[in-house]
């Protein structure tokens, strides 16, 4: 019986291997300017990327996102990706979170997405805030991690610069 | 048998994983993509005599032998170019105290084909999607209708049924949804149907620059399963009624939204037909309104609302033949206005939509957000810049006839952020609260200090102080003191203790210890302390939560 359960978990996760941009979920979102898109088209076929889910009440989301920013100048001297921020802010706080993105500089340094009824948080499965993820160019995920303490975003800019 | 099934499963996933080890020569397969999170929330429970804090207790009353609440989750999804399938398996042992509601714990417990809460079959296409089973939706800001799931809370009023979504151009989208709502882990016989068109005038005419939208939504409860004893004179919550209960309550939305260059300027008007509303059949309507500017570096966006008898909720027939709402679901949002707070003495009595009463019906009040970036290299900024954020909210009751009542609640609050170096980080932050609920008036100051020895070694330090200047019907009266501490190992380890204090009248010491590990996937997280009674609040719902002491094990896996 044992060599079955092992067996399952070991197909399991080589069937889990495969992904595609076709793979990567199709759900649609806001952008800062109030426009509707769809997630897939976050998959470019040319550079990686990371993606992040936060929201206004997520004190270590901030900082994170703060981080981001403020690195990505020099980091993208070293590497071409981009950075996708999530906020699930749902109407009570999207309002909030977007004059957040632009009132701290984020809009200029990273992607502000806008997931009001979680739709793309839930296709991804993430449970709690901040959940980061680094997808390579043909949307296949390759690191995912949860939480954020001061310094972590160093760990994120080495896996995504080791997809170059 | 089982065996030659198990057989054949066995060997389609391992056909399945050969084609990815050869991925280069099969790489026209397309054999799908597996993904998925479990998460556990797990509660050991002492009593403690300070709080009061007692143990979960089963269907009969008689505490657990073993006290703990477990509230447990996994999810997978599977895709494949325009088709995706999934599950939600759900399993609580025993239930978290207080949750999905005080005195309704146990009617998550047992296991069954309930607890197989989530699943769907979806199509989704360039221009149109089909999803079969259980969906989350929401139409406009959600005050006729949203279904969505609150973990932290217990929460999950998804729809199952059928939905269906499609685009014409790039100028025209809709929905359309039919429905059962579930209510803890299973459906109520109360059927939704609902629509939802959205039209982009600026994509119609072209005009690039500007995001213009009309938009308009219908939601129809229709109340089913209506029991032989629902006749006249009956028992309604506390009240009785006299009058035929409506089979449809229809709900409708208009609104118009517009941004250009950073401007913003949103509208939604609803209105609610007849619906049982504290024991009397009342019609009700809601107003929406934003405007507001977003540059870089600078954001203000002012909001205003305006709800009268706005509450959509759901009731069943119960067996002592009276029809009860539902304590625990809804099929609209209505959120608070103002923001919520994260630090611990900012939350002791948040902000609670008002429910209607014979004297209220709903309320009136609205909220501005000023964010500014003092860019780096400036003369405030300095070298690595300076945030601030200033927020003002406040609300009235409304009066049954409609008109603004009564004060409800107010809040100042005002956070500065500064970096002063690659090591040293503060924020600063002041909240000015008044609530009628407790009648309180407290004034909240924060200091909040990261220091980052290394690169990935960092220490952070809260202090926090609570002026309470009037305190009539607070709990726990007098001003409170609280203190954090948390150390940091990026990008794996945390470690953390805090205390927060009443130094009034109560002296209760609530204190909280414990870590967080991440690595790869996982996530684990242990606590022990001790929980003040009183409202917890994610997003717009908040939950009487009982006092609780114990220790807390939080895992989650995401994949």
């Amino acid at each position: 019986m044992r060599k079955y359960i092992y067996l399952t978990v070991l197909a399991v996760f080589a069937f889990v291997g495969v992904a595609s941009a076709q793979q990567f979920p199709n759900v649609e979102v806001e952008n800062q300017k109030g426009a509707t898109i769809s997630t897939r088209t976050l998959v470019d076929g040319k550079t990686p990327f990371i993606v992040t889910f936060w929201d206004t009440t997520c004190k270590p989301c901030v900082k994170e996102l703060d981080a981001l920013a403020e690195n990505m100048p020099d980091w993208l001297e070293e590497a071409n990706f981009r950075v996708i921020a999530v906020s699930v802010d749902d109407s009570r706080s999207s309002a909030r979170a977007k004059s957040l993105a632009a009132g701290r500089g984020w809009t200029a340094e990273l992607t502000m997405l806008y997931d009001k009824n979680q739709n793309f948080k839930r296709a991804l499965n993430v449970s709690l805030t901040p959940t980061v993820f680094v997808f390579d160019k043909t949307g296949k995920m390759v690191y995912t991690h949860t939480g954020y303490t001061p310094g972590g975003e160093y760990e994120l800019f080495k896996k995504v610069k080791a997809l170059k | 048998m089982r065996k030659i099934i198990a057989g054949a499963i066995l060997g389609v996933l391992l056909f399945a994983g050969t084609g990815h080890a050869f991925g280069q020569e099969v790489k026209t397969r397309n054999l799908g993509h597996l993904s998925g999170s479990f998460e556990t929330n797990t509660i050991f429970y002492t009593k403690d005599k300070l709080t009061g804090a007692g143990l979960p207790k089963n269907k009969e009353g008689e505490e657990y032998k073993t006290p703990y609440g477990s509230a447990n989750y996994l999810k997978l999804d599977y895709q494949r170019n325009q088709l995706s399938a999934g599950v939600q398996l759900e399993y609580y042992p025993h239930s978290l105290m207080g949750l999905p509601m005080e005195g309704y714990e146990n009617e998550l417990e047992g296991f069954g084909w309930g607890n197989l809460a989530g699943k769907y079959v979806a199509w989704t296409d360039r221009n149109f999607s089909v999803t079969v089973g259980d969906f989350y939706e929401q139409f406009g800001s959600g005050l006729i209708f949203r279904s969505w799931e609150d973990r932290a809370l217990g929460f999950n009023n998804s729809i199952g049924g059928a939905r269906v979504t499609f685009n014409i151009g790039n100028f025209l989208q809709g929905k359309a949804l039919y429905g059962f709502p579930r209510f803890n882990m299973r459906y109520l016989d109360t059927q939704i149907g609902g629509g939802d068109l959205s039209f982009s005038l600026a994509n119609a005419l072209g005009m690039d620059e500007h995001v213009l939208n009309i938009e308009g939504s219908a939601i129809n409860r229709r109340f089913k399963g209506v029991p032989d004893w629902y006749a006249e004179d009956q028992e309604f919550g506390l009240g009785l009624y006299d009058f035929d209960l409506p089979k449809n309550v229809t709900s409708y939305s208009a609104r118009a939204a517009w941004e250009f260059r950073g401007w913003t300027a949103k509208f939604e008007y609803d209105i609610k037909s007849k619906d049982i509303i504290n024991a009397k059949l009342q019609n009700g309507n809601a107003q929406l309104a934003e405007a507001g500017y977003t540059g870089d570096g600078f954001a203000v966006v002012g909001q205003f609302r305006r709800l009268h008898l706005m509450q959509s909720r759901l009731y069943r027939a119960n067996s002592n033949d009276r029809l009860e709402v539902l304590p625990n679901n809804t099929l609209n949002y209505i959120p608070s206005m103002s923001p919520q707070h994260a630090y611990m003495l900012a939350t002791l009595e948040p902000d609670q939509p008002q429910s209607p009463s014979d004297l209220v019906s709903g309320e009136i009040g609205g909220q501005i957000d000023a964010f500014y970036l003092f860019k780096r290299g400036t003369a405030i900024g300095g070298k690595r810049g300076m945030k601030i954020h200033a927020n003002y909210s406040r609300s009235n009751s409304l009066n049954i006839d409609g008109s603004a009542g009564a004060f409800h609640y107010r809040d100042f609050s005002f956070d500065i952020d500064k970096s002063w170096n690659s090591k040293l980080r503060t924020q600063l932050f002041m909240s000015f609260q008044k609530n009628e609920v407790h009648q309180t008036t407290q004034n909240i100051f924060v200091a909040d200090v990261t220091y980052k020895f290394t690169r990935t070694f960092s220490v952070r330090g809260e202090l926090q102080y609570n002026y309470v200047t009037r305190d009539i019907l607070a709990p726990e009266k007098g001003d409170w003191w609280a203190a954090a501490l948390e150390v940091n190992f990026a990008p794996s380890w945390s470690i953390f203790a805090s205390d927060m204090c009443n130094h009034g009248d109560s002296k209760i010491h609530y204190y909280q210890a414990g870590f967080s590990y991440t690595h790869s996937i996982v996530r684990l997280q242990a606590t022990w302390g001790r929980n003040r009674a009183g409202m917890i609040c994610s997003g717009g719902v908040c939950r009487e939560m009982p006092a609780y002491t114990g220790g807390n094990l939080a895992m989650t896996i995401t994949f």
